[in-house]
């Protein structure tokens, strides 16, 4: 399945020798995200629990983009990882241990092993059968913690996910201040995560078998394998997403590995461009503003505006928003060097 | 992969033939596509392989690469045979294709299409933390494939910026990336206009002279100039494997390609 | 023998239920190679609109089903004509990005006219009365599902391999550009093609009010079941969503009788080693 990467990003990708873009210095994009969330904290000071919300998310999404963007797997059943995240995390502050870091660490491993475990034989296939054997495992997993009411709470969900302040010294306020920033912190430092790791020979690989899988195979390539690491690098970040969000919001519902959720993420991923790590966070951004601003008018108008965006999208900006956008930028600024 | 067993047919164990193909067969039901092909590759040797169009020459070089599976048959490479192995172990083993169409990156540029082939050859794909530059030989790699086929000094351009004739030669450097001991270029100057032809077929004699080749081509030019022996396929059969002067002199050649040219 | 007696009965409708909704979503898929998520719509639509005319012109409900399914049908037209032929060989993700477009379109319209809760369907006075057959009673509309299903089979063999057009439509689905060579017109083939799947759904949706409530989220609530029966029965086979619609039909009633706690769990776990042994569907062909 093709699609177009914008310039820049591949270019990250191909390492030194080029002419150097801002964006592809060390630590620059991490601080422009920052100061994003510091301005967004300042602007709005009143709406921290939507503000973490988007946070949360963005990683979520993000790690859809490692999967779905980068390497070529459309699945409909990502949030079953978060969801396994969430719950792991939620579980293990509540019985084991409030230590939150350690509680993220919990939950990006679960989502790694459940990644793990699925893709084993959900990686063999392609096209619909995959796409349908993703929803299946998702929903699976989600009458299966469903039925475990005694370690999940089943359909009431999980709730009295308290954790100790972050590093013993920043105590979770009641304003949401913390639990915002603790986000972002763990939403830069896992972004930069990424961006090393899309920048690398393997991530260079997987752009490879994204664009063209058989061509890879010609070049002695063992797809399956590569398909196989970068899953379980989704797993493990949409875990630690999910985590994120147990530790932030202290409750944990079945609806974390919905498909509805899952859904989302991919709306959210396509607004904004699959194969770059803007396009997640931008659509991300997006999504959420209209869904606060529109859902609250009337649930059904939202459902429209994401409707018509997404067939707009698809129509007139195959690749994005964010693509779309730069390629006009690009134009109007005579940046663009073919 | 298990040794082959000498066979008596070629005079004993010969360490010199790099690739062996024996009887190999391919049907799809009813059809026979590919009928009893048996042919030997020495180190080294630029052989052609010519036919009408349908003999099934490309069909000959996805079951000899491995991308597809025969209905009979072996291939080997050097004393191994490999009929069993999957496509990506072939080419670990040393055996490299290229395509008829061009397939690359389109959006990547010229030199991170060559970086992923060098990255399989090194079996350096899965490293996930490491920066391109890092990774010890990966650079030297791909200046010398680049150096062989022309390229540095387009290196930084995108495959879609390329003219098709130098995008052939991308697909060239792919394949040469790989350092195969036996490289099947199908079709090298399809498609490739009359004004960039002699580009191809220059980087095809800069060659290393110790990389066997079997190239299809309908070009004649290319084929009398750089194959040492002539293979030519008829509705999937080998009808003649020899010198080039004495396929260019046989009546049945002439009839096929009398009939083809009117 | 009572038990297994019911779990026949109602397995069967609900297979019956789910195979005309289904088979038309395995026709398109199979004909334009389109994941089309948007199917479930067309089925709910069906419901709705005879629901509306029922209640506003104050038809017969048989009149208004008819209607309703015609109705659905011409709004297939446009909507193939202007969004889905966009994105034929576009690869899935477009595809499924475009369907799920629509969908919500589709639930926000819905929801906006009818409002977000159930809405019920009024079946005809003979369809409420049930007929015993000796060792249960049955609802006659059971029997209607029953024999619905039994009718759109038989038609739909009828259609692809006595007419024409059928023909021309098995011929499109196996090689479109052989097909053009041989003058078949497979742009008015889709377009066709795509109305009968809708009014296929359309038809399931009426007949399905019972089992599958129609309200607003109506589309992605089941939008795994009709894409199950797809996967598992194969893309483009009519008896194989049959097959794969009684088999799905009967599992989960099965377990919802006997082993209540694990029912979704075993209709996933059907598709999942259904389509582990057989990826292509259970009569599906390789692509």
């Amino acid at each position: 399945m093709k699609t177009s990467s914008s310039a820049l990003e591949l270019q990250a990708a191909g390492g030194a020798r080029k002419k150097r873009n801002l964006l592809d210095l060390p630590c620059i994009p991490e601080l422009l995200l920052l100061c994003a969330g510091l301005a967004a904290m300042a602007l709005m000071p009143d709406e921290m629990g939507f503000l973490t919300r988007a946070v949360t998310s963005m990683l979520f999404v993000l790690s859809l983009d490692l999967v779905l963007g980068y390497c070529g797997v459309v699945t409909l059943g990502h949030a079953a990882l978060f969801g396994v995240g969430a719950y792991a995390a939620g579980i293990y502050a509540i019985h084991l241990s409030p230590e939150p870091l350690t509680g993220l660490l919990v939950g990006g491993v679960a989502g790694g092993i459940v990644a793990a475990a699925t893709g084993l034989f959900l990686l063999r296939t392609h096209g619909l059968t995959c796409l349908m054997m993703t929803i299946a495992v998702a929903q699976i997993l989600l009458e299966i913690l469903n039925k475990w009411r005694s370690v999940t709470g089943g359909d009431d969900g999980l709730s009295g996910v308290v954790v100790r302040p972050v590093l013993g010294v920043f105590e979770f306020d009641f304003l949401g201040r913390t639990g915002f920033l603790y986000s972002l912190a763990v939403l830069v430092v896992a972004f930069a995560v990424m961006r090393r790791l899309v920048g690398s020979p393997f991530g260079l690989t997987c752009i490879g078998i994204r664009e063209d899988r058989q061509r890879m195979t010609a070049l002695g390539c063992h797809v399956y394998g590569h398909t196989l690491v970068m899953y379980v690098l989704g797993g493990v970040f949409a875990g630690i997403a999910g985590a994120l969000m147990a530790q932030t919001t202290q409750v944990v519902g079945l609806s974390s590995l919905g498909f509805a959720w899952s859904a989302e993420a991919l709306v959210m991923l396509v607004l904004g461009g699959m194969g770059r790590l803007w396009g997640a966070v931008i659509g991300t951004v997006l999504f959420m503003v209209v869904h606060h601003f529109a859902s609250a008018i009337d649930p059904f108008k939202w459902m429209f505006v994401i409707g018509g965006l997404l067939i707009a999208v698809v129509l007139l900006f195959p690749s994005g928003l964010v693509d779309a956008a730069s390629r006009l930028f690009g134009r109007l600024g005579g940046m663009r060097r073919e | 992969m298990r040794q082959a067993a000498c066979s008596g047919g070629w005079g004993g164990c010969v360490v010199n033939k790099i690739l062996h193909v024996e009887n190999l067969s391919r049907s799809f039901g009813a059809l026979k596509v590919t009928s009893d092909v048996s042919f030997s590759l020495e180190r080294g040797e630029r052989v052609a392989l010519i036919g009408p169009n349908g003999a099934g020459k490309t069909t000959l070089v996805n079951l000899i690469s491995g991308a597809l599976k025969p209905s009979a048959g072996r291939v080997l490479l050097g004393q191994a045979d490999i009929t069993a192995l999957p496509q990506a172990a072939r080419v670990h083993a040393g055996l490299m294709r290229t395509f008829q169409v061009t397939r690359l990156f389109t959006e990547l540029s010229v030199e991170d299409n060559v970086r992923m082939a060098v990255l399989q050859r090194q079996r350096n794909s899965m490293r996930l933390f490491a920066r391109p530059n890092n990774v010890p030989g990966l650079d030297e790699e791909v200046d010398r494939a680049l150096g062989l086929l022309q390229l540095q000094d387009r290196r930084l351009r995108r495959i879609r910026a390329l003219a098709y004739g130098e995008q052939r030669l991308v697909e060239i450097a792919l394949a040469v990336a790989a350092r195969p001991k036996v490289l099947l270029l199908d079709e090298p100057a399809a498609g490739v206009p009359q004004s960039e032809s002699d580009v191809v077929m220059r980087a095809i004699g800069e060659l290393p002279a110790d990389m066997a080749i079997l190239f299809i081509e309908h070009d004649m030019d290319l084929v009398f100039r750089f194959a040492r022996r002539i293979l030519v396929l008829v509705g999937g059969a080998l009808l003649m494997d020899a010198a080039p002067d004495v396929v260019a002199a046989d009546e049945r050649v002439h009839k096929l390609y009398l009939g083809e040219v009117a | 023998m009572q038990l297994i007696a019911s779990i026949l009965v109602d397995g069967i409708s609900y297979g019956m239920v789910l195979f005309i909704i289904s088979v038309g979503l395995s026709i398109t898929m199979g004909l334009m190679r389109v994941v089309n998520l948007a199917h479930g719509v067309f089925a709910m639509l069906g419901g709705y609109v005879a629901v509306a005319l029922a209640a506003w012109l104050g038809l017969r409900p048989e009149l208004a089903a008819a209607l309703a399914i015609a109705v659905v049908a011409a709004l297939a037209w446009p909507l193939e004509r202007w969004l889905f032929r966009k994105v034929y060989g576009r690869g899935e993700l477009q595809q499924v990005l475009l369907t799920i477009g629509i969908v919500f379109v589709g639930m926000a319209a819905v929801g906006t006219l009818f409002g977000n809760g159930l809405t019920a369907f009024t079946l005809p006075g003979y369809m409420r009365d049930t007929i015993d057959i000796g060792f249960r009673v049955l609802p006659k509309h059971r029997l209607a599902v029953l024999l619905a299903g039994g009718l759109v089979l038989l038609g739909l063999w009828a259609l692809f391999s006595r007419t024409g057009f059928g023909i021309s439509m098995r011929a499109s689905v196996d090689k479109a550009q052989a097909a053009e060579a041989l003058g078949i017109d497979t742009s008015r083939v889709y377009r066709y093609g795509f109305m009968l799947g809708a009014a296929l759904a359309a038809l399931g949706g009426i007949l399905g009010a019972e089992l599958l409530p129609l309200e607003p989220y109506y589309p992605l609530k089941y939008l795994v079941l009709f894409l199950a029966v797809v996967a598992v029965g194969g893309m483009g086979s009519i008896f194989g969503s049959f097959a794969a619609a009684l088999l799905l039909g009967l599992v989960e009633t099965a377990s919802k009788y006997l082993m209540p706690e694990i029912a979704s769990i075993m209709f996933y776990a059907t598709m999942l080693l259904a389509l582990s042994w057989k990826p292509q569907g259970l009569f599906g062909r390789r692509a």
